[in-house]
């Protein structure tokens, strides 16, 4: 009967064999696909996070309606970045900008569910032209030292309303309006008067960035192109992924990321071969009884391969489940709350199997090199 | 009977790393649908000289050819698939398939259709008396059990030439009568040539030429003897 049945499915194709091979060496599949998904683990976690802490840091850049954002050029962070209002008034006398607006931003630690709370210098003038609108109350005075616009979500986890205070750095503000920027991590912050905040923190006459509008029917590119043409030392970012020009760090960061999943690359790809070698050391009978019976080196290559991706496929499927977990943990440590938002794309997942396959294939290499040049009369002479 | 060598042996020696000469010179013709038992003492080269014939190993001199052709200038995966079936002294039978699959993989590659293979796979399951064992894994089996298997994955790609090293020493006496009679009635139906390793001097007494191989060497004459009930 159980003969009928798998005769009705057609038999044992190749691809059944090879299922059939991780199947029945469960232990051999098992450690295998474990050293894969610690690899992948390790690939997707530094991925997922250095993504999260990119998009994090952009966001700062993407606040406000802006088409694009002017900073220093090669600022060892973004908050270091110098620009001065000069440039400002340059900027805005630009052909094709409609408006430039300078904002000073900055970070405070307000409690630790509050570990980086953003602060951000905007004229009240210029308020409307940063696309914010003000939801409740009214906008903080141009001189006023103490007074203090909350955006509807700080607002919200903080438990502040109009009329209340807040108290951080020494000093304490009063709540005069509530706002909203339409984007969470500007919404998630502060806004002050430009002047008090850059006296504050003895930045006086410069900005951090500046937030740049074009007239409609201006090309983008063109007057970026102009701006960094006519100011070296900035750069205009338009996108999260060309922040690491106004900001080291995301550079290092990368670069530290492309070394670290290098390296467990590496060590995946060793120990996966290590664990295939063995296996083939341990299977060569079987192999050289397949070459007897006219397997092609060919067929029996992809034999070894087909299982190298079976294992991976598994690692891939394991290793995301790991990282989701390890990243999850990772967002709950307290240096690391609103900063790591971790978020799962379909470009994660494509890594995990990327990294998988990659792992899988040059693990496969060698053994498989073994198996094709095996000698079927000496591997069966082999006890 | 065709009179034409399917394989020859001409002037075979094979010398392994060890310095041990399991073959000296030897001459040998299997023509189609002849039987040829070789006897020997145990060391004597037996299994060596199947194993060149069915390209497993290449002489260190001399030629081993197929069709008048050597086989180093052959495609010897095509020669192993099609050509030869080979029964192994230890069955080698694949112990994480069940005995369907064990023939079924060594079908791959040819160009049979699937219901072609199964109804060959049937028919030879049949033929060896293992119907109600073919969903069994090695392990699960007797030694004869798995010595049919073996006979049975052998034959499964019709060859025309089989080379068997010892394929009756786990079977009672009714089971060899039942494989000497499957081994003829192929050798009839298609021309196998057939080079069997035995112990068993009723098995070689079935053969139309029986050689002796001693110390590598064959030392009796490679005469054809009358074929007949003994």
């Amino acid at each position: 009967m159980i003969v009928d049945r798998r005769r009705r499915r057609g038999g044992l194709s190749f691809l059944r064999l090879i299922f059939r091979d991780l199947e029945t060496k469960k232990v051999r599949t098992g450690l295998t696909a474990a050293a894969v998904a610690i690899s992948v683990m390790a690939i997707v976690t530094l991925t997922v996070v250095t993504d999260s802490l990119q998009k994090s840091a952009a966001s700062v850049l993407q606040t406000g309606n802006a088409d694009f954002t002017v900073a220093q050029k090669g600022a060892p962070d973004l908050l270091n970045s110098v620009v001065t209002e000069t440039q400002v008034a340059q900027i805005t006398s630009t052909p094709g900008v409609q408006s430039a607006v300078g904002v000073l931003v900055t970070t405070t630690r307000l409690d630790a569910s509050h570990p980086v709370f953003l602060e951000i210098g905007v004229s009240p003038n210029a308020l409307q032209t940063f696309g914010v609108q003000v939801l409740t109350g009214r906008p903080y005075g141009a001189l006023a030292p103490d007074e203090i616009m909350l955006g509807w979500q700080a607002a919200d986890s903080l438990h502040k309303h109009v009329g209340d205070t807040i108290s951080f750095d020494h000093s304490t503000f009063r709540v005069v309006g509530l706002y909203s920027i339409k984007q969470v991590f500007g919404d998630e912050a502060s806004m002050l008067p430009l002047i008090p905040l850059q006296a504050a923190e003895r930045k006086p006459g410069t900005v951090t960035l500046i937030a740049v509008k074009v007239t409609p029917g201006t090309s983008i590119e063109a007057v970026r192109h102009r701006i960094e043409s006519e100011h070296p030392n900035l750069a205009t970012v338009r996108l999260a992924s060309e922040y690491g020009r106004v900001d080291r760090n995301i550079t290092f960061l990368n670069a530290a990321r492309t070394g670290a999943t290098s390296i467990a690359l590496l060590i995946g790809v060793i120990i996966v071969m290590n664990t295939m070698l063995l296996s083939f050391i341990e299977r060569i009978r079987e192999f050289g009884l397949l070459r007897a019976l006219g397997w092609s080196r060919q067929r029996l290559v992809s034999l070894v391969m087909g299982e190298a991706l079976g294992m991976s496929i598994l690692g891939a499927a394991g290793g995301v489940a790991l990282a989701f977990l390890l990243t999850a943990a990772l967002a709950h440590l307290s240096s690391l709350q609103g900063l790591l938002e971790p978020q799962y794309s379909a470009s994660t997942f494509l890594i995990a199997l990327y990294s998988a396959v990659g792992i899988g294939l040059l693990a496969a290499l060698y053994p498989c090199l073994r198996a094709a040049f095996l000698r079927p009369g000496d591997a069966l002479r082999r006890e | 009977m065709d009179e034409t060598p399917l394989l020859s042996a001409r002037q075979v020696t094979k010398e392994f790393v060890s310095g041990h000469r399991a073959l000296d010179s030897v001459d040998l013709d299997l023509r189609p649908g002849e039987w040829t038992a070789v006897t020997g003492p145990s060391g004597a080269g037996k299994s060596t000289l199947l194993q060149l014939f069915a390209a497993l190993e290449t002489p260190t001199s001399g030629r081993v050819l197929y069709r008048g052709r050597d086989l180093a200038d052959t495609d010897v995966d095509a020669y192993r698939r099609r050509s030869v079936g080979i029964v192994f002294q230890l069955h080698n039978l694949l112990p994480h398939l069940d005995i369907r699959e064990n023939l079924e993989v060594a079908m791959y590659g040819t160009h049979l259709g699937r219901r072609a293979r199964a109804a060959r796979i049937d028919a030879l399951i049949h033929d060896v008396d293992l119907v109600e064992q073919q969903g069994r894994k090695p392990p699960q089996l007797s030694g004869g059990e798995r010595q049919r298997a073996a006979i049975a994955r052998a034959l499964v790609n019709d060859p025309e030439v089989l080379l068997a090293d010892e394929p009756t020493g786990s079977l009672d006496p009714a089971q060899v009568q039942r494989l000497v009679a499957l081994v003829e009635r192929h050798m009839a139906d298609r021309q196998m040539a057939v080079l069997m390793v035995t112990h068993d001097r009723d098995v070689a007494a079935r053969a139309r030429r029986r050689v002796v191989l001693d110390h590598g060497r064959l030392t009796e004459p490679d005469v054809p003897v009358p074929v007949g009930p003994q």
